[in-house]
């Protein structure tokens, strides 16, 4: 099994190759405004590398919307290109794949002001999918507060402000999102690839 | 452009995502064979114009199956493409971002080379599709949204821009005046038919820059002086003298355009004239061309209505003749979108 992920979400461009469980290939880069290039000069590399692909794993966000965009748009040419199915990684799986909280916990996470999106995990698998946190007037600590019990659930809130993530981050975790999301929501074609966490336009006050 | 030999033709993936529009095209050689363009206009409608972000988005959705009906349409499978081409050099960057990163992942996915083709290049070229003749020196009027140009063309890739708008471009004017008269966005098509029925000197609309020596425009000046004649009047007015108010503003437009080309012509000593872009779709402007051109003995060749507004087409054949030129730039791409223009470098 041939597995590409590549992501643009966090501050670093990131491609990797997976084959039979080894990581034969990974770059990383701040590339800012070569993104685009960036990603498509390793990605030819690493599909020469393993002669071809099987799946294809696209981190998603939320996060960058510049660098979702551009990976979701070079994942659709690389799916109708190839042929290979598309697994759509929420950041909410990198997040929880890289950490060690137990059995269970969630994850909240900003795409916008007052969007935030949340995921539940149980056992190292997402329960259902990433949804939308309907705030209303509240504050996302009162409804937080409201809906998670922080005595029995690990909640990561990862603020517009904050850190994603701790970088660079390895292939094997990359891997581990790409795992959790498959289990979860399963692959699509470049026809299913969407960007599900792109915030409201207008924003929402 | 010439025929080439008897060898088989490449066959040309173009991408162009420069403004709202999305484009995809397959031509095998300078032959055309698929294109299709989505714009969702009625989308920008409420915003009173092209709203970047909206843009970005709604082209991302479509690209994927764009590229499969033309794929569907030309009859062809993925692994015929030779080559992938794609605008990266002008237009909105979240726009052509999105066309650059998917002919980047479509490139990449094939192991075929991507070919980067600068948007107004692929304008002026565009009234040379469908034509087997060798590509004689002209003067191109490049005018659209985003670019309002005097281009003289010395030969492929060897561009001066002679005049240019100091502010906006006719297709901007074009917009923006459509909205004045309620009648919603884009203007131009609607302005033009709406023309056909009014008086192109009902309203006394300046002319700007008409008998300045130079070849620039301004526009900015004319579309304040439709905006301050519609305050004036009242909203029942306004819709009774749409007709009017259209036509000559039309005419306005039409009048410097055609004004200023001449003298390019004048000047440069040109025998043949193109006009390209989204307003060269325009009916009054192609035809009062056609007679300006006529009247001083001048081969006058628009670009097909088809090839006007925003395509890939143009793309693809400007590709086309980059590789025959041998001056294909080929890589993996970002998006520079005030990349310069030509061998002389132009910028604008």
């Amino acid at each position: 099994m041939r597995k590409l992920l590549i992501s643009a979400i966090s501050s670093r461009v990131y491609v990797a190759a997976i084959q039979d469980h080894n990581v034969v290939f990974l770059e990383a880069e701040n590339a800012a405004r070569t993104t685009s290039s960036f990603m498509a000069k390793h990605t030819a590399r690493a599909l020469h590398l393993m002669g071809g692909v099987d799946a294809l794993g696209v981190l998603v966000g939320p996060g960058s919307w510049t660098g979702a965009r551009i990976t979701i748009a070079t994942a659709k040419g690389l799916a109708l290109a190839t042929q290979c199915p598309v697994t759509m990684i929420p950041t909410h799986d990198l997040v929880w794949a890289g950490r060690d909280h137990g059995a269970s916990g969630r994850v909240v996470i900003w795409a916008a002001e007052r969007e935030p999106w949340h995921a539940t995990y149980q056992n190292g698998a997402r329960l259902g999918t990433v949804d939308p946190i309907q705030m209303g007037t509240w504050t996302l600590e009162q409804v937080t507060e409201g809906k998670f019990d922080r005595k029995t659930h690990v909640l990561i809130d990862v603020g517009r402000d904050a850190p994603l993530l701790e970088e660079p981050f390895q292939a094997d975790l990359l891997l581990r999102a790409f795992d959790i999301a498959t289990a979860a929501d399963g692959a699509v074609g470049a026809d299913g690839l969407k960007t599900p966490f792109m915030p409201s336009y207008p924003p929402k006050q | 452009m010439s025929q080439t030999s008897a060898k088989r033709q490449p066959i040309i993936l173009g991408v162009e995502t420069a403004c709202d529009d999305c484009a995809i095209a397959i031509a095998r050689g300078p032959e055309i064979i698929a294109h299709k363009v989505v714009t969702e206009s009625l989308m920008h409608q409420k915003y009173g114009g092209i709203v970047p972000e909206l843009a970005a988005r709604q082209q991302l959705a479509f690209i994927d199956r764009l590229y499969l009906e033309v794929l569907e349409e030309a009859g062809i499978a993925p692994d015929d493409i030779d080559y992938v081409a794609v605008n990266n050099k002008h237009g909105l960057i979240r726009s052509v971002s999105v066309g650059v990163a998917f002919a980047n992942g479509v490139a990449a996915g094939l192991g075929k080379p991507l070919i980067s083709v600068h948007h107004v290049e692929a304008h002026l070229m565009s009234p040379e599709i469908g034509s087997d003749a060798v590509l004689e020196p002209s003067l191109c009027l490049a005018v659209a949204g985003g670019h309002n140009l005097l281009v003289d063309i010395e030969a492929f890739g060897k561009y001066r821009i002679i005049g240019r708008t100091l502010d906006d471009c006719a297709g901007e004017a074009f917009d923006k005046v459509a909205i004045e008269l309620g009648l919603g966005f884009p203007g131009g098509p609607q302005i033009d038919a709406l023309s056909k029925t009014g008086k192109r000197d009902a309203f006394p609309f300046p002319r700007p820059m008409i008998h300045e020596k130079g070849l620039n425009f301004s526009f900015s000046g004319l579309k304040t002086a439709v905006r301050f004649m519609v305050q004036k009047m009242t909203p029942e007015a306004v819709k009774t003298a749409q007709a009017d108010l259209a036509a000559s503003f039309q005419g306005a437009i039409v009048d410097v355009l055609v004004t200023k080309s001449r003298q390019a012509l004048v000047q440069t000593g040109r025998k043949r004239m193109t006009v390209a872009g989204g307003v060269a779709a325009n009916s009054e402007l192609r035809d009062a061309l056609a007679a300006m051109c006529a009247d001083i003995g001048v081969v006058f060749q628009p670009a097909a209505r088809t090839y006007c507004g925003d395509n890939a087409a143009m793309v693809a054949y400007a590709a086309g003749l980059l590789l025959q030129a041998g001056r294909a730039e080929m890589g993996f791409w970002d998006a520079t979108p005030s990349a310069v223009l030509g061998e002389y470098r132009e910028r604008y």
